[in-house]
């Protein structure tokens, strides 16, 4: 049951371009006049747009060092817990904490977690499992993942208006406008 | 650099639009059949012998292998060693350039990173046949039993549970998550339903966009960096199986980096035996090319020299140490029953390699190739060397013994290097071997 809101009759207007140039063109001149539900797919990352990269970068970081901070505390509680605390084992007289040999795993543990952790919030980032999304119903968006670069407004945002924004998308001389149904 | 023209015409990456590109990393999927069918069946059917050594193994116990006091390690184990240290070099390539911003390793990570894989699922076989009671392997994990008692978390044979199995986790996120932008192109060139379905499953609705490339490349370029020191480290914990004991021969600490230099070593000439014939079958020329070759051999040369002090280190310490055990390992070594195996091992491992500081044989396939086969079957041989001589006469004559391998334990190696070409084959043909919106980006930043 789609709310009154929701009732727009389509998703929104995807452009496509045949470079990656003229599609940062069409997407600098989008921002300025306004739009804000803007996506852009590309076959590859573009070089000339790094929006939150940097901050992406740091949060992917602090992630991976409380991750390797956990990790190597478990790693290392592991062999301690069992080795010293639970069934203390005199091997050759070796001290009971073998601070070398128990910081490998705290060392692995470390790696582990943060492996894990960094492919999750991959996961959560790129919002993957999302297996459909309405621009995939066009049939020429298949070349997006190939050789073409597309601009995708959509029909949520305040500034959308069909007729108008179709025409402003026409005037960025992209290859093709298609609509996209919701 | 000048371009020695030695090579047929297939263009460079610059002339090649995008989805020429995509044709052409596509083709082992659509052409090549025959090719693909002869080398798939005969990798295959080695895989069923591996299947039946096993069985047999299982059956009969590690009696039908040649191991036994004093030597108790044998093919198994030096197999073991070489495999995981095949897998060095697609870690190196895949994380370590990555982190250094090398861009020529675009074209062969993903096929470096998959030969890593395949590769460490050989290795792992190994410690679990080798078992002599394979069916408890789980008492290698730490679980809590009624038994009330733990793995020994000071030996290195536990070490390698958690190194490896933390080496196989992380190589595969870190493979898989870069497959997935590549896994959307073969989505949207599916010719079949079958084929969009299974390929829109794995590349979970990857669509390209901005945050979803944002997300990929600061988690690769995290998770690089965190894979880094496995590079180092695994190897390092299978050098530890051996130093930490006190067998002559074994017990040294330059087996760690020892170790680490022979598996990159190794790794790199595997990559070139792959990559070779695999380019020029499947024409990927302009992908993989001469400069590649010519890198590869470089890294090749440099942890060959590595290995080669290692070598010597090994003879200095044994004549300088005063240790009269471990002068006569060397000795034997040199001079023993085993020493066809020992000049072997130099000659392939050390005077082969310096072939290698001539730009015109890092530049010629035919060279680069047979030069990779030899350094690959140098190093097993070297693994093999460590562990059999070693142990074969240690400190009392009354104790030495002699060690030859059986049917059983040729046919289990032969069986993981079809089990390792069956996986690789069927990468090639069903998978992005290249990895295609790297080259995208590199052809990109190339042209402006």
């Amino acid at each position: 049951m789609k709310s009154e809101k929701h009732a727009a009759p389509i998703f929104g207007f995807a452009a496509e371009f045949d470079t990656e140039e003229k599609l940062m063109t069409a997407l600098r001149k989008a921002r300025d006049a306004g739009h804000s539900k803007i996506e852009v797919c590309s076959p590859y990352p573009l070089k000339g747009l790094s929006d939150g990269t940097d901050r992406e970068v740091r949060f992917f970081s602090a992630t991976a060092l409380a991750a390797i901070s956990v990790g190597a505390l478990l790693g290392y509680a592991l062999p301690y817990y069992t080795s010293v605390l639970d069934y203390p084992l005199n091997v050759g007289n070796r001290p009971l904490n073998s601070v070398p040999a128990f910081l490998i795993f705290a060392i692995e543990l470390a790696i582990l977690a943060a492996a894990g952790s960094l492919t999750g919030l991959f996961l959560w980032r790129s919002r993957l499992f999302r297996l459909f999304h309405p621009v995939t119903r066009l049939s020429e968006f298949k070349r997006a993942s190939v050789d073409r670069f597309f601009l995708v407004l959509e029909t949520s945002e305040g500034l959308f208006d069909e007729r108008d924004t179709r025409a402003w998308l026409e005037q960025l001389s992209p290859g093709k406008v298609y609509e996209i149904e919701r | 650099m000048p371009e020695i023209r030695t090579e047929r015409d297939v263009g460079t990456l610059a002339q090649l639009s995008l989805s020429r590109i995509m044709e052409r990393v596509e083709s082992p999927r659509v052409g090549r059949a025959l090719f693909w069918g002869t080398v798939f069946t005969v990798s295959f059917s080695l895989f069923a012998l591996l299947l039946v050594s096993v069985t047999y193994l299982f059956v009969a116990g590690v009696g039908i292998w040649g191991v036994d006091i004093p030597v108790a390690w044998g093919v198994a184990i030096a197999s073991f060693v070489w495999w995981i240290g095949i897998g060095h070099a697609g870690t190196l390539i895949s994380a370590v350039l990555l982190v250094f911003r090398q861009e020529w390793r675009a074209s062969i990570n993903r096929l470096a990173e998959a030969m890593t894989l395949f590769a460490v699922a050989c290795a792992g076989l190994y410690p679990i046949l080798h078992l002599g009671r394979p069916g408890l392997f789980y008492w290698l994990i730490p679980y809590p039993n009624t038994m009330g008692i733990w793995p020994q978390f000071r030996s290195p044979l536990v070490f390698d549970v958690f190194a490896i199995s933390t080496y196989a986790v992380t190589s595969l996120l870190f493979w898989y998550m870069a497959l997935i932008p590549d896994l959307a192109k073969y989505r949207d060139r599916a010719q079949s339903r079958r084929a969009f379905f299974i390929y829109g499953v794995v590349c979970l609705g990857w669509r390209g966009t901005h945050a979803q490339w944002r997300a990929l490349e600061s988690s690769a370029l995290i998770l690089a960096a965190i894979a880094t020191p496995l590079v180092v480290s695994v190897h390092s914990i299978v050098g530890f199986d051996f130093a930490a004991s006190i067998v002559p021969g074994w017990h040294s600490t330059i087996f760690p980096p020892y170790f680490v230099a022979g598996a990159v070593f190794s790794g790199m000439a595997m990559v070139l035996t792959l990559v070779i014939p695999l380019r020029r079958v499947f024409s990927w020329e302009a992908f993989i090319t001469l400069d590649h070759l010519d890198k590869i051999a470089k890294v090749m040369l440099a942890s060959g020299l590595i290995v080669a002090y290692g070598y010597m280190a090994e003879i200095f310490t044994a004549y300088t140490a005063g240790n009269q055990f471990e002068k006569y390992v060397v000795e034997n070594r040199m001079h023993g029953p085993y020493a066809a195996i020992f000049w072997t091992v130099m000659i392939c491992n050390v005077v082969a390699t310096q072939a290698l500081w001539s730009p015109t044989v890092r530049r010629s396939k035919a060279s680069l190739f047979g030069l990779s086969i030899v350094i690959n079957i140098g190093m097993w041989l070297e693994r093999y060397m460590i562990v059999v001589t070693s142990l074969h006469r240690d400190f009392l004559p009354s104790s030495w013994g002699m060690y030859s391998p059986t049917f059983w334990d040729w046919s289990t190696l032969a069986g993981t290097a079809g089990l390792f070409l069956s996986l690789l084959f069927l990468f090639v043909r069903f998978l992005p071997a290249i990895a295609v919106f790297e080259l995208g980006q590199l052809k990109s930043k190339e042209t402006g």
